[in-house]
């Protein structure tokens, strides 16, 4: 298995550094933490997609795809942003406890972060 | 720190009142109504109002009619009847939003403005801190005023160490009430014995199984009719939803409502039911 | 002359007795139309027709986009048109996320190669019951889908003028209850004497007042003790308070049966009847 530079996304509270708390939800963050799982940089990016109304979680979505997400971690996706994601082939992690983004990278260099399920509503 | 939303499927279970009254009992929390269609929460938590944010929760099509030229393609274009026919003005009820007039005029007459749809505020009750808001009449209700109110609660809960995030979620089985239980610990369905109640409990049930998050439910006025409560109780159980308290249909409740009081502190029986609610509701959530 | 009306009846919160009123006013009439426009909990149904869901029904549709793929450049003009999310572009593939779709057309508008088209889905249904003194329309919408007012304007073609038409609308004062009100001569708002009742009282006046709508109130629940909270505002207002029915716990628990109280209780039909006089006359002045 070579190594691969790959871009993980977390859902954050605010633009910050890896101190910064996750947000508790995918569609609505507040601001994406895009870390280069490689070098470990860590940038945000504002997620312009909660401005609309509805299909939060699939702005969302377009918005990580759009920045070359590879994978995604976050407490809570939508049935939509699920089959965005799944559908742009980027991998989509559960989170349960954690807190910080120092804290949900870490668990995922450990490889503790189980794949998510398909949301609410997730039969159509 | 647990976040439990209380919705109902069918309005006037009872669902504000039992939320108001469970806010009471419950120590060191931040409340939230997501009711923005119809808030009455604030009319028994009596909140100070510390500060208000505009929400501009849709976009309106506006058109200035010195570049209008009259071809009418606006008005065969709009799906929404919302162009009249004869002068080509726009019907702010009916407009959606959706931009096609805009982009279909040939002399770029129709811009798209946000408009305000809303106001968000956030207030100080003697119950905790708590976040409302209101939509204006006309305005559709989306998720986005609901998750505005559940983020400010979730950021004072954070910020101010609070243990309890209490919803009062909105009523019906949409997109209000989705946003209303993201995110959320737990549901907690009020409902009453009737057919139209347990019909519609079962149709918000729905909804609350996508989200894989324990349930527990309130029958309120049981003994109205005790033959319906009891097919209530069984679903519950078959459907391994937690049965926290059955309410009576009590001469206190409606004194302690038309008076804008909460009826635990009128009854002690009734504060007793709740407190056992609250010690359930603790247990289910250290599980 | 008998010209016949159409009313619509409405409240600020679900719950307040809307169905109540609707249900047992189109029972004490004759020649009669109910149609049930609350159409995301249709509840009339319950007291009218319980074996409704085994009529037949009409479909109402609504337009979903469809991307012909072999036309697709992968531009994402459509993407970036719609207002509402409800499209993505994922690995050069168009997603269509139908629930959010308002069905604007929007999208194929804008399409440069002609590569959206759009397909028939089933926004809800119309059922049909004929009783025989009681036309009786539902519509309702289907579950995962948001868009009322379609269904609510197809219910609406239904109308019979030639009957006394009566629109059970959805409480509140969204675009579904404008839609079901419009066209109406006149609305009841149904509301219960508390501060609940009169906070959602106000609110609906509001906007029956910006659209011109003539109406009056009917109190529920009514209780001598606190009817004045209601009262009070209305005569200020010069609001008519057109009928009061009373808190009583056997109107409940017939509620709660399905039951329409006018059937059970005697002297209910000539209320509810010379309500519908009083109505009538107030609607044509």
């Amino acid at each position: 298995m070579g190594v691969l530079k790959m871009r993980l996304v977390i859902p954050a509270v605010a633009e910050g550094t890896m101190e910064t708390e996750v947000h508790d939800n995918f569609g609505r963050a507040t601001y994406f933490a895009f870390i280069n799982t490689d070098t470990d940089q860590i940038e945000f990016v504002k997620n312009t997609a909660a401005q609309k109304n509805s299909g939060a979680g699939v702005g969302a979505a377009q918005l990580c795809a759009d920045q070359g997400a590879d994978i995604v971690a976050a407490y809570h996706f939508g049935p939509k942003a699920y089959q965005a994601l799944s559908a742009a082939g980027i991998k989509v992690l559960d989170l349960n406890e954690q807190k910080l983004i120092k804290e949900v990278y870490s668990d995922y260099q450990a490889g503790k972060l189980a794949e998510a399920e398909a949301g609410p509503g997730g039969n159509h | 720190m647990k976040e439990i939303t209380v919705i109902s499927g069918k309005g006037g279970t009872g669902k504000t009142t039992f939320t108001a009254n469970l806010a009471s009992i419950l120590d060191n929390l931040v409340v939230g109504d997501c009711d923005v269609d119809a808030p009455n929460l604030h009319l028994l938590l009596n909140p100070r109002n510390k500060s208000e944010a505009v929400f501009k929760g849709m976009k309106l099509a506006v058109k200035n009619d010195d570049l209008c030229i009259d071809c009418g393609l606006c008005y065969e274009n709009c799906r929404f009847n919302a162009i009249t026919a004869d002068n080509y003005q726009i019907k702010n009820l009916k407009c959606e939003g959706c931009a096609v007039c805009s982009y279909v005029c040939p002399t770029d007459a129709i811009r798209m403005e946000e408009i305000e749809t809303g106001t968000l505020y956030e207030a100080e009750s003697n119950y905790g801190e708590m976040v409302h808001a209101k939509l204006i009449p006309g305005a559709d209700t989306s998720g986005k005023l609901v998750s505005e109110v559940k983020n400010r609660a979730s950021e004072i809960a954070k910020t101010q160490n609070k243990d309890w995030i209490l919803i009062d979620g909105s009523p019906g089985i949409g997109c209000p009430v989705i946003a209303s239980l993201t995110g959320s610990d737990m549901a907690v369905l009020v409902t009453e014995p009737t057919l139209s109640g347990f019909a519609d409990l079962k149709r918000v049930m729905e909804v609350v199984n996508h989200f894989k998050i324990p349930a527990g439910i309130v029958i309120n006025k049981y003994d109205l009719n005790e033959k319906i409560s009891a097919k209530v109780e069984a679903y519950a159980e078959e459907k391994k939803i937690e049965l926290l308290t059955k309410i009576p249909y009590s001469r206190v409740i409606v004194d302690s409502l038309k008076k804008g009081e909460l009826f635990v502190n009128n009854d002690a029986e009734l504060r007793t039911k709740m407190q056992t609610v609250k010690e359930k509701l603790t247990k289910i959530m250290e599980r | 002359m008998a010209e016949e009306i159409s009313l619509s009846i409405l409240s600020g919160k679900g719950g307040t007795g809307k169905t109540t009123l609707a249900v047992n006013l189109a029972l004490a009439l004759e020649n009669v139309q109910l149609l049930d426009a609350d159409v995301e909990e249709p509840n009339d149904y319950i007291f009218i027709s319980p074996e409704i869901e085994s009529k037949e029904f009409e479909s109402v549709m609504r337009l979903i986009p469809e991307v012909n793929d072999d036309k697709c450049t992968a531009c994402r003009k459509c993407v970036d048109f719609c207002e509402y999310n409800a499209l993505a572009m994922m690995l050069d593939k168009v997603l269509i996320f139908e629930e959010v779709c308002h069905s604007c057309g929007g999208c194929k508008i804008v399409c440069p190669e002609a590569a959206i088209t759009e397909k028939e889905k089933e926004l809800g249904k119309l059922r049909h019951d004929a009783l025989p003194n009681l036309d009786f329309w539902q519509g309702e919408l289907n579950t995962k889908e948001e868009k009322a007012v379609p269904v609510i304007e197809k219910l609406k073609t239904k109308v019979d003028r030639d009957k006394k038409v009566i629109i059970d609308s959805p409480p509140g004062t969204t675009c579904p209850t404008i839609e079901a009100i419009t066209d109406t001569n006149f609305t009841i708002v149904v509301t219960e004497p508390s501060p609940f009742g009169l906070h959602d009282l106000k609110m609906v006046i509001e906007m029956l007042n910006d659209l011109e709508q003539p109406f009056a109130v009917v109190i529920n629940r009514a209780e001598a003790d606190s009817d004045y909270l209601i009262e009070n505002y209305c005569q200020e207002e010069g609001i008519k308070v057109m009928l009061k029915i009373p808190f009583s716990r056997q109107i409940a628990e017939l509620y709660s049966e399905g039951i329409p109280f006018v059937q059970k209780l005697a002297d209910w039909e000539e209320k509810l009847q010379q309500l519908y006089q009083e109505i009538r006359e107030e609607a044509l002045k």
